[in-house]
Protein backbone atom coordinates (compact mmCIF):
# COMPACT_ATOMS: atom_id res chain seq x y z
CA UNK A 1 0.00 0.00 0.00
CA UNK A 2 2.76 2.49 -1.06
CA UNK A 3 0.75 5.63 -1.36
CA UNK A 4 -2.09 4.85 1.73
CA UNK A 5 1.24 3.90 3.58
CA UNK A 6 2.60 7.68 3.61
CA UNK A 7 -0.74 9.19 3.93
CA UNK A 8 -1.07 7.31 7.04
CA UNK A 9 2.30 8.56 8.46
CA UNK A 10 0.95 11.88 8.54
CA UNK A 11 -2.31 10.84 10.95
CA UNK A 12 -1.94 11.55 14.63
CA UNK A 13 -2.28 8.49 16.89
CA UNK A 14 -5.16 9.28 18.31
CA UNK A 15 -7.20 9.70 15.19
CA UNK A 16 -5.80 6.06 13.46
CA UNK A 17 -7.20 4.91 16.56
CA UNK A 18 -10.22 6.12 16.45
CA UNK A 19 -10.30 4.76 12.80
CA UNK A 20 -9.72 1.13 14.32
CA UNK A 21 -12.35 1.49 17.07
CA UNK A 22 -14.60 2.29 14.35
CA UNK A 23 -13.90 -0.69 12.02
CA UNK A 24 -10.76 0.85 10.18
CA UNK A 25 -8.41 -1.59 11.27
CA UNK A 26 -5.87 -2.92 8.79
CA UNK A 27 -3.63 0.27 7.36
CA UNK A 28 -4.05 2.90 10.53
CA UNK A 29 -3.37 -0.21 13.36
CA UNK A 30 -0.20 -1.16 10.74
CA UNK A 31 0.81 2.15 11.35
CA UNK A 32 0.52 2.21 14.81
CA UNK A 33 2.41 -1.10 15.33
CA UNK A 34 5.29 0.91 13.38
CA UNK A 35 5.31 3.51 15.46
CA UNK A 36 4.91 1.79 19.06
CA UNK A 37 5.63 -1.76 18.74
CA UNK A 38 9.41 -1.39 19.53
CA UNK A 39 8.42 1.07 22.66
CA UNK A 40 5.54 -1.47 23.35
CA UNK A 41 7.92 -4.67 23.04
CA UNK A 42 10.38 -2.84 25.85
CA UNK A 43 8.08 -2.20 28.08
CA UNK A 44 6.50 -5.42 28.67
CA UNK A 45 10.06 -7.62 28.00
CA UNK A 46 11.04 -5.54 31.19
CA UNK A 47 8.00 -6.33 32.60
CA UNK A 48 8.39 -10.16 32.21
CA UNK A 49 11.91 -9.66 34.16
CA UNK A 50 13.60 -10.40 30.44
CA UNK A 51 11.34 -13.05 29.15
CA UNK A 52 11.85 -12.21 25.63
CA UNK A 53 9.22 -15.31 24.45
CA UNK A 54 6.58 -13.88 27.17
CA UNK A 55 6.96 -10.63 26.10
CA UNK A 56 6.08 -11.22 22.54
CA UNK A 57 3.14 -13.30 23.37
CA UNK A 58 1.87 -10.36 25.47
CA UNK A 59 2.52 -8.41 23.11
CA UNK A 60 0.77 -9.91 20.65
CA UNK A 61 -2.57 -9.92 22.78
CA UNK A 62 -2.04 -6.62 23.46
CA UNK A 63 -2.00 -5.67 19.93
CA UNK A 64 -5.08 -7.80 19.11
CA UNK A 65 -7.06 -6.39 22.08
CA UNK A 66 -6.58 -2.94 20.84
CA UNK A 67 -7.99 -4.07 17.42
CA UNK A 68 -10.54 -5.81 19.22
CA UNK A 69 -11.86 -4.47 22.17
CA UNK A 70 -11.72 -0.97 21.74
CA UNK A 71 -14.98 0.41 20.15
CA UNK A 72 -15.57 2.78 22.49
CA UNK A 73 -12.20 4.65 22.55
CA UNK A 74 -11.92 7.90 22.87
CA UNK A 75 -9.18 10.45 22.71
CA UNK A 76 -9.06 11.35 26.35
CA UNK A 77 -5.19 10.63 26.97
CA UNK A 78 -1.97 10.55 24.92
CA UNK A 79 -2.37 6.72 23.08
CA UNK A 80 1.07 5.53 23.90
CA UNK A 81 -0.96 5.68 27.89
CA UNK A 82 -3.40 4.05 26.36
CA UNK A 83 -1.64 1.25 24.72
CA UNK A 84 0.74 0.97 27.55
CA UNK A 85 -2.14 0.37 29.59
CA UNK A 86 -3.22 -2.24 27.26
CA UNK A 87 -0.02 -3.70 27.73
CA UNK A 88 0.33 -3.51 31.39
CA UNK A 89 -3.11 -5.42 32.39
CA UNK A 90 -2.64 -8.32 30.00
CA UNK A 91 0.92 -9.16 31.48
CA UNK A 92 -0.96 -8.61 34.58
CA UNK A 93 -3.13 -11.29 33.55
CA UNK A 94 -0.65 -13.75 32.98
CA UNK A 95 0.98 -13.66 36.41
CA UNK A 96 -0.59 -13.73 40.05
CA UNK A 97 -0.16 -10.66 41.01
CA UNK A 98 -1.88 -10.87 44.58
CA UNK A 99 1.54 -12.40 46.10
CA UNK A 100 3.75 -10.33 44.09
CA UNK A 101 2.05 -7.52 44.94
CA UNK A 102 2.38 -8.24 48.86
CA UNK A 103 6.00 -9.42 48.51
CA UNK A 104 6.61 -5.52 46.42
CA UNK A 105 5.75 -3.55 49.57
CA UNK A 106 7.27 -5.09 52.27
CA UNK A 107 10.36 -5.24 50.28
CA UNK A 108 10.27 -1.57 50.31
CA UNK A 109 9.46 -0.12 54.19
CA UNK A 110 13.16 0.23 55.01
CA UNK A 111 16.07 2.13 53.00
CA UNK A 112 17.25 5.46 53.23
CA UNK A 113 17.58 8.06 50.14
CA UNK A 114 20.68 8.91 48.87
CA UNK A 115 21.06 12.79 49.52
CA UNK A 116 23.64 12.85 46.48
CA UNK A 117 24.40 11.51 42.93
CA UNK A 118 26.18 8.69 41.79
CA UNK A 119 30.05 9.57 41.58
CA UNK A 120 31.82 10.01 38.28
CA UNK A 121 34.04 6.56 39.26
CA UNK A 122 31.39 4.25 39.96
CA UNK A 123 29.21 5.96 36.92
CA UNK A 124 32.43 5.02 34.68
CA UNK A 125 32.69 1.58 36.01
CA UNK A 126 29.26 0.68 35.40
CA UNK A 127 29.33 1.79 31.94
CA UNK A 128 32.28 -0.69 31.69
CA UNK A 129 29.65 -3.30 32.99
CA UNK A 130 26.29 -2.18 31.67
CA UNK A 131 25.00 -5.96 32.75
CA UNK A 132 25.43 -5.25 36.64
CA UNK A 133 22.89 -2.02 35.64
CA UNK A 134 20.48 -4.35 33.96
CA UNK A 135 20.69 -7.07 36.16
CA UNK A 136 20.11 -4.38 39.24
CA UNK A 137 17.03 -3.01 37.46
CA UNK A 138 15.49 -7.07 36.73
CA UNK A 139 15.96 -7.31 40.55
CA UNK A 140 13.73 -4.31 41.32
CA UNK A 141 9.91 -5.34 42.09
CA UNK A 142 7.54 -5.30 39.38
CA UNK A 143 5.85 -2.14 40.63
CA UNK A 144 8.81 -0.33 40.80
CA UNK A 145 10.71 -2.39 37.67
CA UNK A 146 7.65 -0.89 35.24
CA UNK A 147 7.34 3.04 36.53
CA UNK A 148 11.49 2.84 35.81
CA UNK A 149 11.22 1.60 32.16
CA UNK A 150 8.10 3.96 31.63
CA UNK A 151 10.28 6.84 32.81
CA UNK A 152 13.47 6.30 31.19
CA UNK A 153 12.71 3.76 28.18
CA UNK A 154 9.29 5.35 26.80
CA UNK A 155 9.85 8.99 28.08
CA UNK A 156 6.63 9.12 29.89
CA UNK A 157 5.86 11.95 32.82
CA UNK A 158 4.98 10.92 36.29
CA UNK A 159 1.36 11.85 34.99
CA UNK A 160 1.06 9.47 32.28
CA UNK A 161 3.10 6.82 34.02
CA UNK A 162 0.31 7.34 36.97
CA UNK A 163 -3.10 7.14 34.17
CA UNK A 164 -0.66 4.12 32.58
CA UNK A 165 -0.90 1.92 35.93
CA UNK A 166 -3.69 3.28 36.90
CA UNK A 167 -2.26 4.89 39.96
CA UNK A 168 -2.17 7.77 41.95
CA UNK A 169 0.57 10.21 41.12
CA UNK A 170 2.12 10.23 44.55
CA UNK A 171 1.84 6.18 44.56
CA UNK A 172 3.68 5.95 41.57
CA UNK A 173 6.59 8.96 43.06
CA UNK A 174 6.42 6.94 45.99
CA UNK A 175 7.59 3.89 43.77
CA UNK A 176 9.94 5.80 41.84
CA UNK A 177 11.60 6.52 44.57
CA UNK A 178 11.99 3.37 46.09
CA UNK A 179 13.36 2.42 42.84
CA UNK A 180 15.79 5.05 43.03
CA UNK A 181 17.26 3.33 46.74
CA UNK A 182 17.04 -0.16 45.92
CA UNK A 183 18.83 0.99 42.28
CA UNK A 184 21.76 3.12 44.13
CA UNK A 185 21.91 0.42 47.13
CA UNK A 186 22.83 -2.14 44.28
CA UNK A 187 25.00 -0.68 42.46
CA UNK A 188 27.22 1.28 44.68
CA UNK A 189 27.82 -1.99 46.57
CA UNK A 190 31.08 -3.92 45.73
CA UNK A 191 30.60 -6.11 42.54
CA UNK B 1 12.69 15.36 50.17
CA UNK B 2 15.93 14.25 48.66
CA UNK B 3 17.35 16.51 46.12
CA UNK B 4 19.25 13.74 44.44
CA UNK B 5 16.08 11.85 43.96
CA UNK B 6 14.51 15.11 42.51
CA UNK B 7 17.39 15.24 40.17
CA UNK B 8 17.00 10.98 39.21
CA UNK B 9 13.15 11.65 38.56
CA UNK B 10 13.87 14.54 36.30
CA UNK B 11 16.25 12.20 34.25
CA UNK B 12 19.63 14.25 35.03
CA UNK B 13 21.57 12.62 37.27
CA UNK B 14 24.35 9.61 36.56
CA UNK B 15 21.82 6.77 37.49
CA UNK B 16 19.57 8.02 34.87
CA UNK B 17 22.17 8.40 32.21
CA UNK B 18 23.10 4.76 33.12
CA UNK B 19 19.76 3.70 32.69
CA UNK B 20 19.50 4.65 29.00
CA UNK B 21 22.92 3.52 28.31
CA UNK B 22 21.16 0.05 28.45
CA UNK B 23 22.12 -1.80 25.84
CA UNK B 24 19.44 -4.19 23.97
CA UNK B 25 19.57 -7.74 24.61
CA UNK B 26 20.26 -8.74 21.29
CA UNK B 27 20.73 -7.36 17.98
CA UNK B 28 18.11 -6.96 16.15
CA UNK B 29 17.38 -9.04 12.68
CA UNK B 30 16.99 -7.53 9.51
CA UNK B 31 13.84 -6.93 9.27
CA UNK B 32 11.91 -7.86 6.23
CA UNK B 33 9.03 -4.91 4.73
CA UNK B 34 8.70 -2.60 2.64
CA UNK B 35 7.99 0.95 4.68
CA UNK B 36 8.50 4.02 3.98
CA UNK B 37 11.89 4.59 5.99
CA UNK B 38 11.72 9.09 5.98
CA UNK B 39 8.70 9.50 8.10
CA UNK B 40 10.13 6.84 10.88
CA UNK B 41 14.56 7.84 10.74
CA UNK B 42 13.67 9.74 13.78
CA UNK B 43 11.85 7.40 15.64
CA UNK B 44 13.96 5.00 14.77
CA UNK B 45 17.15 6.94 16.67
CA UNK B 46 14.93 7.03 19.61
CA UNK B 47 14.11 3.73 20.04
CA UNK B 48 18.00 2.57 19.10
CA UNK B 49 18.60 2.64 23.34
CA UNK B 50 15.93 0.49 23.91
CA UNK B 51 17.02 -2.80 25.66
CA UNK B 52 14.99 -5.17 23.89
CA UNK B 53 13.92 -5.60 20.29
CA UNK B 54 11.02 -7.43 19.22
CA UNK B 55 11.70 -10.24 17.13
CA UNK B 56 10.14 -10.07 13.17
CA UNK B 57 7.93 -12.65 13.44
CA UNK B 58 5.87 -10.29 15.91
CA UNK B 59 5.34 -8.09 13.08
CA UNK B 60 4.67 -11.10 10.57
CA UNK B 61 2.03 -12.43 13.22
CA UNK B 62 0.22 -8.61 13.92
CA UNK B 63 -0.21 -8.64 10.08
CA UNK B 64 -1.61 -11.74 9.98
CA UNK B 65 -4.09 -10.81 12.86
CA UNK B 66 -5.04 -7.29 11.31
CA UNK B 67 -5.90 -8.89 7.90
CA UNK B 68 -8.24 -11.37 10.11
CA UNK B 69 -9.65 -8.78 11.97
CA UNK B 70 -10.46 -6.13 9.42
CA UNK B 71 -12.40 -9.17 7.66
CA UNK B 72 -14.67 -9.68 10.68
CA UNK B 73 -14.66 -6.04 11.08
CA UNK B 74 -15.90 -5.88 7.07
CA UNK B 75 -19.40 -4.95 7.99
CA UNK B 76 -18.54 -2.04 10.64
CA UNK B 77 -16.07 -0.36 8.33
CA UNK B 78 -18.69 -0.76 5.47
CA UNK B 79 -21.29 1.33 7.23
CA UNK B 80 -18.73 3.79 8.57
CA UNK B 81 -17.74 4.56 4.57
CA UNK B 82 -21.36 4.83 3.46
CA UNK B 83 -22.11 7.07 6.32
CA UNK B 84 -19.45 8.98 4.68
CA UNK B 85 -20.66 8.55 1.39
CA UNK B 86 -24.02 9.72 2.29
CA UNK B 87 -22.69 13.08 3.60
CA UNK B 88 -22.15 12.93 7.13
CA UNK B 89 -18.90 14.14 8.51
CA UNK B 90 -15.92 12.23 9.84
CA UNK B 91 -16.26 13.45 13.56
CA UNK B 92 -19.71 12.61 13.80
CA UNK B 93 -19.10 9.26 12.31
CA UNK B 94 -16.03 8.06 14.35
CA UNK B 95 -17.55 9.51 17.42
CA UNK B 96 -14.63 12.22 18.12
CA UNK B 97 -12.99 15.43 16.33
CA UNK B 98 -10.42 14.64 14.03
CA UNK B 99 -7.46 16.47 11.56
CA UNK B 100 -8.69 17.02 8.28
CA UNK B 101 -5.75 15.37 7.17
CA UNK B 102 -7.57 12.16 8.32
CA UNK B 103 -10.75 13.01 7.01
CA UNK B 104 -9.50 12.93 3.44
CA UNK B 105 -7.91 9.71 4.28
CA UNK B 106 -11.04 8.42 5.37
CA UNK B 107 -13.36 9.83 2.39
CA UNK B 108 -10.71 8.51 -0.35
CA UNK B 109 -11.39 4.96 1.24
CA UNK B 110 -13.08 3.02 -1.53
CA UNK B 111 -16.92 2.48 -0.13
CA UNK B 112 -16.72 6.49 1.08
CA UNK B 113 -17.66 8.10 -2.15
CA UNK B 114 -20.98 9.08 -3.09
CA UNK B 115 -22.42 6.58 -5.88
CA UNK B 116 -22.28 8.10 -8.73
CA UNK B 117 -26.44 7.99 -10.12
CA UNK B 118 -25.80 5.16 -12.47
CA UNK B 119 -25.19 5.22 -15.51
CA UNK B 120 -28.20 4.07 -17.96
CA UNK B 121 -27.93 0.59 -19.32
CA UNK B 122 -27.17 0.53 -22.90
CA UNK B 123 -30.32 0.17 -24.84
CA UNK B 124 -30.60 -3.36 -26.14
CA UNK B 125 -29.51 -3.85 -29.62
CA UNK B 126 -33.18 -4.55 -30.67
CA UNK B 127 -34.56 -1.08 -29.32
CA UNK B 128 -33.97 1.30 -32.74
CA UNK B 129 -36.28 -1.23 -34.22
CA UNK B 130 -38.36 -1.94 -31.66
CA UNK B 131 -39.22 2.13 -31.41
CA UNK B 132 -39.46 2.21 -34.98
CA UNK B 133 -42.16 -0.14 -34.72
CA UNK B 134 -43.60 1.53 -32.22
CA UNK B 135 -43.57 4.71 -34.76
CA UNK B 136 -44.50 2.77 -37.29
CA UNK B 137 -47.60 1.05 -35.88
CA UNK B 138 -49.05 4.34 -34.27
CA UNK B 139 -48.90 6.19 -37.42
CA UNK B 140 -50.61 2.66 -38.76
CA UNK B 141 -53.17 3.37 -36.05
CA UNK B 142 -54.01 6.24 -36.81
CA UNK B 143 -54.50 6.11 -40.67
CA UNK B 144 -56.89 3.31 -39.51
CA UNK B 145 -58.63 5.55 -36.37
CA UNK B 146 -58.66 8.42 -39.18
CA UNK B 147 -59.61 6.56 -41.83
CA UNK B 148 -63.18 4.88 -39.45
CA UNK B 149 -63.58 8.42 -38.68
CA UNK B 150 -63.80 9.43 -42.23
CA UNK B 151 -65.74 6.40 -43.24
CA UNK B 152 -67.95 7.15 -39.90
CA UNK B 153 -68.24 10.72 -41.46
CA UNK B 154 -69.36 9.61 -44.79
CA UNK B 155 -71.67 7.18 -42.79
CA UNK B 156 -69.90 4.60 -43.62
CA UNK B 157 -69.30 2.89 -40.83
CA UNK B 158 -72.29 1.93 -38.19
CA UNK B 159 -73.06 4.72 -35.36
CA UNK B 160 -71.50 3.85 -32.27
CA UNK B 161 -68.50 1.61 -33.80
CA UNK B 162 -65.24 2.80 -33.28
CA UNK B 163 -61.85 1.08 -34.07
CA UNK B 164 -60.46 -1.53 -31.38
CA UNK B 165 -57.65 -0.13 -30.36
CA UNK B 166 -54.95 -1.27 -27.92
CA UNK B 167 -56.16 0.62 -24.55
CA UNK B 168 -52.27 1.56 -23.83
CA UNK B 169 -51.75 3.60 -26.44
CA UNK B 170 -53.22 6.88 -27.06
CA UNK B 171 -54.70 7.99 -30.05
CA UNK B 172 -54.49 11.99 -30.36
CA UNK B 173 -57.80 12.85 -32.27
CA UNK B 174 -56.71 14.98 -35.11
CA UNK B 175 -55.71 14.92 -38.96
CA UNK B 176 -52.14 16.17 -37.70
CA UNK B 177 -49.17 14.95 -39.63
CA UNK B 178 -48.03 11.37 -38.47
CA UNK B 179 -45.05 11.98 -36.84
CA UNK B 180 -46.00 14.68 -34.53
CA UNK B 181 -49.39 12.87 -33.61
CA UNK B 182 -48.04 9.88 -32.74
CA UNK B 183 -47.76 8.82 -29.03
CA UNK B 184 -44.71 10.19 -27.49
CA UNK B 185 -42.56 8.09 -26.83
CA UNK B 186 -40.52 10.30 -25.49
CA UNK B 187 -37.06 10.11 -23.89
CA UNK B 188 -38.17 9.77 -20.28
CA UNK B 189 -40.19 6.71 -20.82
CA UNK B 190 -37.52 5.06 -22.98
CA UNK B 191 -35.17 5.70 -19.98
CA UNK B 192 -37.41 4.11 -17.75
CA UNK B 193 -37.73 1.62 -19.72
CA UNK B 194 -34.10 1.26 -19.85
CA UNK B 195 -33.81 1.45 -16.32
CA UNK B 196 -32.26 -1.38 -14.48
CA UNK B 197 -35.30 -2.89 -12.47
CA UNK B 198 -34.62 -2.37 -8.33
CA UNK B 199 -33.08 -5.56 -7.97
CA UNK B 200 -30.62 -4.97 -10.56
CA UNK B 201 -29.80 -1.37 -9.10
CA UNK B 202 -29.18 -2.45 -5.75
CA UNK B 203 -26.10 -5.18 -7.09
CA UNK B 204 -24.80 -2.08 -9.49
CA UNK B 205 -24.51 -0.12 -5.83
CA UNK B 206 -23.64 -3.18 -3.84
CA UNK B 207 -19.23 -2.66 -4.63
CA UNK B 208 -19.79 0.75 -3.06
CA UNK B 209 -21.89 -0.43 0.45
CA UNK B 210 -19.66 -3.48 0.32
CA UNK B 211 -16.74 -3.17 2.34
CA UNK B 212 -12.64 -4.03 1.21
CA UNK B 213 -11.97 -7.29 2.70
CA UNK B 214 -15.46 -9.15 2.37
CA UNK B 215 -15.01 -12.62 4.47
CA UNK B 216 -11.94 -13.60 6.21
CA UNK B 217 -9.92 -16.80 5.86
CA UNK B 218 -11.16 -19.15 8.55
CA UNK B 219 -14.84 -18.38 7.46
CA UNK B 220 -16.39 -21.14 5.57
CA UNK B 221 -19.71 -19.07 4.61
CA UNK B 222 -19.47 -16.12 2.53
CA UNK B 223 -20.38 -12.66 3.52
CA UNK B 224 -23.49 -11.36 2.15
CA UNK B 225 -23.06 -7.47 0.83
CA UNK B 226 -25.45 -5.02 2.54
CA UNK B 227 -27.88 -3.61 -0.07
CA UNK B 228 -28.33 -0.15 0.47
CA UNK B 229 -32.28 -0.67 0.87
CA UNK B 230 -31.10 -2.75 4.20
CA UNK B 231 -28.18 -0.14 4.65
CA UNK B 232 -30.57 2.07 7.28
CA UNK B 233 -30.83 -1.47 9.16
CA UNK B 234 -27.01 -2.08 9.07
CA UNK B 235 -26.08 1.04 9.86
CA UNK B 236 -28.63 1.07 13.39
CA UNK B 237 -27.08 -2.03 14.36
CA UNK B 238 -23.88 -0.86 13.52
CA UNK B 239 -24.10 1.57 16.04
CA UNK B 240 -25.42 -0.59 18.66
CA UNK B 241 -22.39 -2.22 18.04
CA UNK B 242 -20.18 0.27 19.04
CA UNK B 243 -21.16 -0.23 21.97
CA UNK B 244 -20.32 -3.73 22.52
CA UNK B 245 -16.87 -5.46 21.36
CA UNK B 246 -16.83 -6.32 17.68
CA UNK B 247 -18.08 -9.26 16.96
CA UNK B 248 -17.63 -10.99 13.60
CA UNK B 249 -20.47 -10.58 11.10
CA UNK B 250 -24.14 -11.10 11.96
CA UNK B 251 -26.13 -12.81 10.02
CA UNK B 252 -28.51 -9.73 10.56
CA UNK B 253 -26.81 -7.49 8.13
CA UNK B 254 -27.17 -10.55 5.30
CA UNK B 255 -29.40 -8.75 2.22
CA UNK B 256 -32.32 -10.31 1.74
CA UNK B 257 -30.79 -10.59 -2.48
CA UNK B 258 -27.89 -12.42 -0.29
CA UNK B 259 -29.01 -15.50 -2.22
CA UNK B 260 -27.44 -13.60 -5.42
CA UNK B 261 -29.64 -14.77 -8.51
CA UNK B 262 -29.56 -13.98 -11.52
CA UNK B 263 -30.00 -10.80 -13.02
CA UNK B 264 -33.85 -9.96 -14.46
CA UNK B 265 -33.42 -9.62 -18.06
CA UNK B 266 -34.83 -6.00 -18.80
CA UNK B 267 -38.12 -6.80 -21.03
CA UNK B 268 -39.59 -3.98 -23.76
CA UNK B 269 -42.19 -1.98 -22.51
CA UNK B 270 -45.64 -3.21 -22.40
CA UNK B 271 -47.42 -0.27 -23.50
CA UNK B 272 -45.42 -0.34 -27.22
CA UNK B 273 -45.32 -3.87 -28.26
CA UNK B 274 -48.38 -6.49 -28.29
CA UNK B 275 -47.64 -9.34 -26.54
CA UNK B 276 -46.56 -11.61 -29.15
CA UNK B 277 -44.38 -9.23 -30.37
CA UNK B 278 -42.67 -8.57 -26.99
CA UNK B 279 -42.46 -12.80 -27.09
CA UNK B 280 -40.17 -12.82 -30.05
CA UNK B 281 -37.49 -10.61 -28.49
CA UNK B 282 -34.88 -12.37 -28.10
CA UNK B 283 -32.78 -11.96 -24.54
CA UNK B 284 -30.24 -9.66 -23.84
CA UNK B 285 -26.93 -9.52 -23.51
CA UNK B 286 -25.41 -10.87 -20.95
CA UNK B 287 -25.72 -8.75 -17.06
CA UNK B 288 -22.20 -7.92 -15.74
CA UNK B 289 -21.82 -7.92 -11.93
CA UNK B 290 -18.86 -6.28 -10.15
CA UNK B 291 -17.81 -8.15 -6.72
CA UNK B 292 -15.28 -6.28 -4.18
CA UNK B 293 -13.16 -8.43 -2.68
CA UNK B 294 -9.42 -8.55 -1.10
CA UNK B 295 -6.01 -10.75 -1.00
CA UNK B 296 -7.53 -11.77 1.94
CA UNK B 297 -10.44 -13.88 0.75
CA UNK B 298 -9.80 -16.88 -0.37
CA UNK B 299 -10.57 -17.69 -3.71
CA UNK B 300 -12.27 -20.79 -2.44
CA UNK B 301 -14.33 -18.54 -0.15
CA UNK B 302 -15.28 -16.10 -3.04
CA UNK B 303 -15.53 -18.66 -5.78
CA UNK B 304 -19.06 -19.64 -4.44
CA UNK B 305 -19.93 -16.20 -4.65
CA UNK B 306 -19.59 -15.64 -8.34
CA UNK B 307 -22.71 -17.82 -8.59
CA UNK B 308 -23.01 -20.68 -10.90
CA UNK B 309 -20.23 -20.06 -13.87
CA UNK B 310 -21.24 -21.18 -17.68
CA UNK B 311 -18.08 -22.84 -18.94
CA UNK B 312 -17.93 -19.84 -21.64
CA UNK B 313 -18.16 -17.15 -18.24
CA UNK B 314 -15.09 -15.15 -18.12
CA UNK B 315 -14.01 -12.93 -15.70
CA UNK B 316 -11.63 -9.69 -15.06
CA UNK B 317 -9.74 -9.06 -12.12
CA UNK B 318 -8.86 -5.93 -11.37
CA UNK B 319 -6.03 -4.76 -8.46
CA UNK B 320 -4.15 -1.57 -7.41
CA UNK B 321 -1.66 -0.68 -9.17
CA UNK B 322 1.34 -1.08 -9.27
CA UNK B 323 -0.34 -4.89 -8.45
CA UNK B 324 0.58 -6.32 -4.71
CA UNK B 325 3.08 -8.78 -3.94
CA UNK B 326 0.44 -11.43 -3.58
CA UNK B 327 -1.70 -10.79 -6.26
CA UNK B 328 -0.59 -13.06 -9.01
CA UNK B 329 -0.23 -16.29 -6.32
CA UNK B 330 -4.05 -15.21 -5.30
CA UNK B 331 -4.97 -15.19 -8.98
CA UNK B 332 -3.51 -18.78 -9.72
CA UNK B 333 -5.61 -19.89 -6.98
CA UNK B 334 -8.79 -18.49 -8.44
CA UNK B 335 -7.93 -19.96 -11.50
CA UNK B 336 -7.92 -23.19 -9.92
CA UNK B 337 -10.67 -22.84 -7.75
CA UNK B 338 -12.95 -22.11 -10.92
CA UNK B 339 -14.78 -24.73 -13.15
CA UNK B 340 -13.13 -25.82 -16.47
CA UNK B 341 -13.13 -23.14 -18.70
CA UNK B 342 -13.95 -20.12 -17.04
CA UNK B 343 -11.84 -17.29 -18.06
CA UNK B 344 -9.82 -14.91 -15.87
CA UNK B 345 -7.78 -11.79 -17.24
CA UNK B 346 -6.43 -9.82 -15.07
CA UNK B 347 -5.62 -5.21 -14.98
CA UNK B 348 -4.28 -3.21 -12.86
CA UNK B 349 -6.76 -0.20 -11.78
CA UNK B 350 -5.70 3.42 -10.63
CA UNK B 351 -8.93 3.51 -8.45
CA UNK B 352 -8.06 0.58 -6.32
CA UNK B 353 -5.50 0.48 -3.03
CA UNK B 354 -3.55 -1.75 -1.12
CA UNK B 355 -5.21 -5.07 -1.20
CA UNK B 356 -8.59 -4.28 -2.50
CA UNK B 357 -9.76 -6.21 -5.72
CA UNK B 358 -12.52 -5.92 -7.96
CA UNK B 359 -14.04 -9.47 -9.79
CA UNK B 360 -15.80 -8.44 -12.96
CA UNK B 361 -17.99 -10.76 -14.36
CA UNK B 362 -19.33 -11.13 -17.72
CA UNK B 363 -21.51 -14.67 -18.12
Amino acid sequence: MPVDDDELARLPDTDLMLLVANGVIAGPATELFRRHNRALYNFVAWQCGGDTAAAEDIAQKTWVKLMTRCADYQPRAAFRTFLFQIGRNTWLDERRRAAEARHDELADVQGEIPDDDLGPEAEQALRQDLSRVRQALLALPAAQREVVVLRYFSDMSLEDIAATVGEGFETVKSRLRYAFTRLRRELEAPP
Amino acid sequence: MSEAFERFSRGEDRLAALLRALPPFEPPAAAAGDFAQSARQAQAVADQRLPFTPPPSLEASFRAVARRIQADQAPRQAAVLAQLAAGRDAASVLGAPVTEATAAWLKAQPGAKASPAPAPAPAPWYWPTLRGLGFAASAMLVLVVAGQWLLYEEGLEPEGRSASLPASVAVPMSSAPVPAAAPPVTEGTAARARSAPPAAKRLAEVPAAESIVVAPETRTESVAPVAPATEAVALEQSQRRREEAPARPSAELAAPMAAQGPIPVVAAPAYLAPAPMAKAMPAPPPAKRVIVTSLAEKPGVLVPRLGALAPASRLVVRCAAPPPAEFERWLAELRQALPVGVAVTSEASASLAGETLEVDLVR
